[in-house]
């Protein structure tokens, strides 16, 4: 009963830790690694124009919601003018303008966007309402051919679009021929394909993307937006190939030219540029958290001030040393001073690092206890010989400290932040322990809590594990599972092997 | 590596790990602890329900008390200085005789009065208490050996180990003191270890630093085969300790004089594995033979002499 109850708890602790995680590195993309960079891609629009009359207004698309892109930042740049963006049908329309203005104008856009992995079905795009389109009467036999040869080639609408598009980019087909009239650019079979699907009451949508690679001016390609009364699927006009290719960022959609001068200027030139960056993952994640207005992410140590986080990024590191501590202690059998002493020997060795610091405690301890078996000759009171112990250790610490820099050893200076207070209580146990169970016991024990500091230490310094555990603290209520469980254990730790030695039989052992 | 933790699974052996979890948590409730725990506590307790123990000469609770030692102690020229909250047998002087101003220890050595008030102190300050909290001193009757043993310790008393488990003796041992160990009787200051047979109380062979031995290393005398006097009085003393203190799961430790028999020493809620190597044999497979006994009786307890009987039954001391 008793232990359904436990392992009913270890199962909820690590079944909601493991959760919690994974909606953390899955859904918001949380980076599993330090370090970890993600392509984004800088898009600059540029809009140029001669200014004639004032006042002066011009107006160019921006993109909305793109899919399987996400937009980290944006801004507006543009000498006095003022920006106002507004909703027009599905797509978000920038509108610069300026009382007065002459010469050559240059107006910006630059955003930056990365790539989601959430294939997040086509936001804000509205289903429009399908009015079949005019054809000439020369036309009308061959839309009503196509129409009648591509329904017979399919089952359903998505089957539907793909026979219309092949058709229409079939050299061969008359009927194609004359109702492209001859151009077969795909902006042109596009549009085309939108008025024959119109007919077929399939209501789809043009659209302009452009490719995220590296350029100084990147084209628009167009593309076809079809719902088949679920969901939005796009083809390529050329290919009829379905699915939105990844590399392209949907800019805007309808068949309406990306820019314009509404009033006051001329020679217009519309023109994006693309460059690449590598960001630290991070940042995507934060940003992500606010734009998915993600409860979880605000609760993420990342919105915590700097100075904070650099201490929970320490702190964090304590239970695993713990952890360790644990492991040594239960299930290897190793004997410490103090339970936890070893783990903050660990945190001292952060700072001086693994050699200098075991050289620096040993150095300490062993004067440390020198001077203690020469306090004993004193006979002092408990308390007045502690604190004269620590004294001393301060004592030792500062020399050591000053010799060091005599010395230009700067690992020497580091010596401050062993904490004093735990060498003190560790030089009065080992003393302790020396007078009653020997030399051999004191400094064995003294040994296995360096063993035990040191094996913590390369376990809690190790990047990865410090990260892990600073991006996804819910990894604590996992290893709270662990530790639950392994409080369970009862089998025999590994010194036992050697302790009760005298029972293995003779053969094996 | 896997067969060799089966070897020892097979051999009953108890693990540290199981007895914490299995044994101490299960049986041991925290409440009971400081019954155990202070020796002045046990000692209050045991007079109580008339189980024997050393008489008491003098307790020392703070630094003036230190003051009057010289005092109290003058009457005395054998006693026993210990803190009352000792764990191990830490902190324990042996004082067998009175030379001028010296005070001769158990192992010879001679004592002053100041070292002797300054060792007072330090045992009031918690140097040798568990988790080092502010302690007594206690101060009582030395034991005096019986002649049983004197052939196989060397300047100390043997104590007599025995492990209770629900009121059941589940094993016993007894602890000689050597010059290693300084007259003291724990087995891991270099005291011998000899596993004792429930049924008759006859020494077996001992146990030295893990490693098995026929013969005192001090005064060469056989181990094996002494037979201890007065064995069913100590089972049932250690039987009994059971009822009075509450605790399943308890190491009892009595000693043998001369003058008075058996008399309880100390108990242990957390008493040591070591009796295993002493006894070359596992405790486990003996405390799940009496948890399956009690389970049996299902609720009912069975008065201390049906339980010793059971202990001293051939079927469970020497079968198991």
């Amino acid at each position: 009963m008793k232990n359904r109850h436990l392992a009913g708890l270890i199962g909820v602790l690590i079944v909601l830790g493991l959760t919690v995680f994974a909606y953390r590195w899955w859904y918001l993309q949380v980076p599993l690694l330090p370090g970890q960079t993600q392509d984004s891609w800088t898009v600059e629009a540029n809009l140029q124009f001669n200014a004639t009359t004032n006042p002066v207004s011009a107006q160019f698309y921006i993109p909305r919601n793109p899919p399987n892109y996400s937009l980290l930042d944006e801004q507006f740049i543009s000498r006095g003018y003022g920006v106002t963006t507004a909703l027009e049908n599905s797509n978000q329309l920038a509108t610069w303008s300026i009382r007065r203005a002459r010469g050559q104008q240059s107006i910006y856009y630059r955003a930056i966007f990365y790539r989601n992995a959430l294939n997040q079905p086509l936001m804000g795009l509205k289903i429009p309402s399908v009015t079949p389109a005019q054809f000439s009467d020369a036309q009308m036999p061959a839309l009503e051919a196509i129409i009648a040869q591509t329904r017979s080639r399919s089952s359903n609408v998505r089957t539907f679009v793909t026979e219309a598009l092949k058709l229409l980019n079939d050299p061969t087909d008359d009927n194609a021929k004359l109702l492209l009239k001859r151009d077969t650019s795909a902006d042109n079979i596009a549009k085309t394909a939108i008025n024959v699907l119109s007919h077929a009451n399939i209501p789809a949508v043009l659209t302009y993307s452009i490719p995220l690679q590296t350029q100084k001016s990147a084209t628009f390609i167009p593309g076809l937006f079809i719902h088949n009364g679920q969901e939005w699927i796009y083809y390529d006009p050329l290919t009829g190939q379905t699915g939105l290719p990844h590399h392209l960022l949907v800019w805007y959609y309808g068949d309406n030219i990306a820019s314009a001068i509404n009033q006051g200027g001329t020679q217009m030139q519309f023109s994006i540029a693309v460059t690449t960056a590598p960001i630290n993952a991070l940042e995507l994640v934060e940003q992500r958290g606010i734009e998915m207005q993600s409860t979880l992410m605000q609760f993420s140590l990342f919105n915590l001030p700097l100075r904070t986080q650099q201490i929970y990024l320490i702190l964090l590191t304590v239970p695993i040393g713990a952890f360790v501590i644990l492991l040594l202690r239960n299930f290897i059998g190793l004997t410490t001073f103090g339970t936890f002493m070893p783990v903050l020997i660990a945190l001292a060795f952060r700072e001086t690092q693994l050699l200098a610091g075991i050289f620096l405690f040993s150095l300490i301890t062993a004067i440390g206890l020198a001077v203690r078996f020469y306090l004993d000759k004193l006979k002092l009171l408990l308390m007045p010989r502690l604190t004269a112990i620590l004294i001393i250790v301060i004592i030792i610490m500062l020399a050591i400290s000053m010799l060091s820099f005599q010395l230009n050893l700067e690992k020497g200076l580091s010596i401050a932040l062993f904490p004093m207070v735990i060498l003190t209580m560790v030089i009065e146990r080992m003393c302790i322990v020396w007078d009653e169970r020997g030399a051999g016991e004191s400094i064995l024990s003294g040994v296995g809590s360096l063993i035990a500091a040191s094996i913590a230490y390369l376990v809690m310094k190790n990047a990865y594990i410090e990260y892990l555990f600073f991006a996804f603290p819910e990894l604590l209520l996992v290893l709270l599972g662990i530790i639950f469980w392994s409080g369970q254990y009862r089998g025999y730790r590994l010194t036992e092997l050697y302790r009760f030695k005298s029972f293995l039989k003779r053969d094996s052992g | 590596m896997r067969s060799l933790f089966r070897q020892l699974r097979q051999a009953g052996i108890l693990g540290i790990n199981r007895r914490n979890g299995d044994y101490i948590l299960r049986y041991n409730q925290r409440r009971h602890y400081p019954l155990v725990d202070n020796k002045l506590a046990t000692k209050r307790l045991a007079t109580q329900h008339n189980i024997a123990t050393p008489s008491l000469y003098a307790e020392i609770r703070s630094e003036h008390d230190i003051l009057k030692l010289p005092e109290l102690l003058s009457q005395y020229s054998a006693f026993a200085l210990k803190p009352a909250h000792g764990v191990g047998g830490d902190g324990i002087v042996v004082i067998t005789g009175k030379m001028h101003d010296f005070w001769r220890k158990a192992n010879g050595s001679l004592l002053t009065m100041t070292e002797l008030a300054y060792h007072t102190s330090n045992i009031l300050s918690g140097m040798h208490s568990l988790g080092g909290q502010p302690d007594h001193a206690m101060i009582e009757y030395c034991v005096d050996i019986e002649p049983v043993f004197a052939d196989i310790s060397y300047y100390g008393v043997p104590d007599i180990r025995i492990i209770v488990l629900l009121g059941y003796p589940a094993m016993a041992m007894v602890r000689l003191p050597t010059r290693m160990s300084d007259g003291k009787a724990n087995l891991h200051q270099g005291a011998i270890g000899a596993g004792v047979d429930l049924t008759s109380g006859t020494t077996l062979g001992g146990v030295w630093h893990n490693d098995t031995i026929d013969q005192h290393p001090d005064t060469f005398n056989h181990i094996s085969g002494i037979t201890i006097t007065q064995w069913d009085d100590i089972l049932t003393t250690a039987a009994y300790c059971y009822d009075i203190t509450g605790l399943g799961y308890l190491g009892v430790d009595i000693v043998l004089d001369r003058h008075y028999g058996p008399l309880m020493l100390e108990l242990n809620a957390r008493p040591g594995l070591n009796i295993q190597l002493a006894n070359r044999t596992g405790l486990h497979k003996r405390l799940t033979a009496i948890e399956r006994h009690v389970a049996q009786l299902g609720g009912d307890s069975e008065p201390v002499a049906t339980r010793v009987a059971f202990s001293k039954n051939p079927a469970f001391a020497s079968a198991v």
